[in-house]
């Protein structure tokens, strides 16, 4: 599998940080992470938010050392 | 004579497979956005009619390898929508329309950009060429 692109890293970021901001503004009504497999658990905003900063952290990472 | 013009050819051809190799790398770009712009107008379509007239209708839900199972469409307010690695919210069709429709409009600007490089690489490719075979039909 080929790396991603720096294209593909900054799209998955502003993904990030629409999902962000959708939360934010309290426009989800619920949140669902997916974890083992297909299965989708549902969450709470701080847990979904704290997710999203990682994911955020490390996509900028990611576009820096690109 | 020729043997002095080689490195300037070199560089001219060196030049010109890098420039091809960019072309075809945003072309290929260029057909990801086409495809993802497809796919995003089919949810679009699907979350109107659903809204509109989807109360009770089945649905058939895919389980894999081309089967599917009938159900019955119970919430047509609501869609989950994937915003990004592994997190999806739910979210009132409207809301979910509106975040489409602005995911759309910032693929079409990106759309744009990349047809533009795609074109500044393409006048370089032509500008090399018409170089390169002055220099053959000179020598």
């Amino acid at each position: 599998m080929q790396p991603p692109t720096r294209m593909e890293l900054e799209a998955r970021l502003r993904e990030m940080e629409e999902a962000r901001k959708l939360i934010e503004e309290g426009r989800a009504s619920r949140i669902y992470l997916k974890f083992g497999g297909e299965v989708m658990v549902e969450v709470d905003r701080d847990y979904a938010l704290e997710y999203i900063e990682r994911r955020i952290l490390a996509l900028k990472a990611a576009i820096k050392g690109n | 004579m020729a043997e002095e013009k080689a490195p300037a050819v070199d560089r001219l051809e060196e030049e010109l497979r890098t420039l091809f190799g960019q072309a075809e790398s945003i072309r290929q770009q260029i057909a990801t956005i086409d495809a993802t712009v497809l796919d995003l107008a089919t949810v679009l379509e699907t979350l109107d009619y659903i809204k509109q007239r989807g109360s009770d209708k089945v649905v058939l839900v895919p389980i894999g390898a081309g089967n599917f199972i009938r159900a019955k469409v119970v919430d047509t307010e609501h869609v989950i929508m994937g915003v990004g690695g592994r997190l999806s919210v739910e979210a009132s069709i409207d809301d979910a329309k509106e975040l489409i429709n602005q995911r759309i409009e910032s693929l079409e600007r990106l759309r744009l950009d990349l047809r533009r490089k795609l074109e500044e690489v393409n006048a370089r490719i032509r500008e090399i060429l018409e170089k390169t075979q002055q220099g053959q039909q000179g020598a």
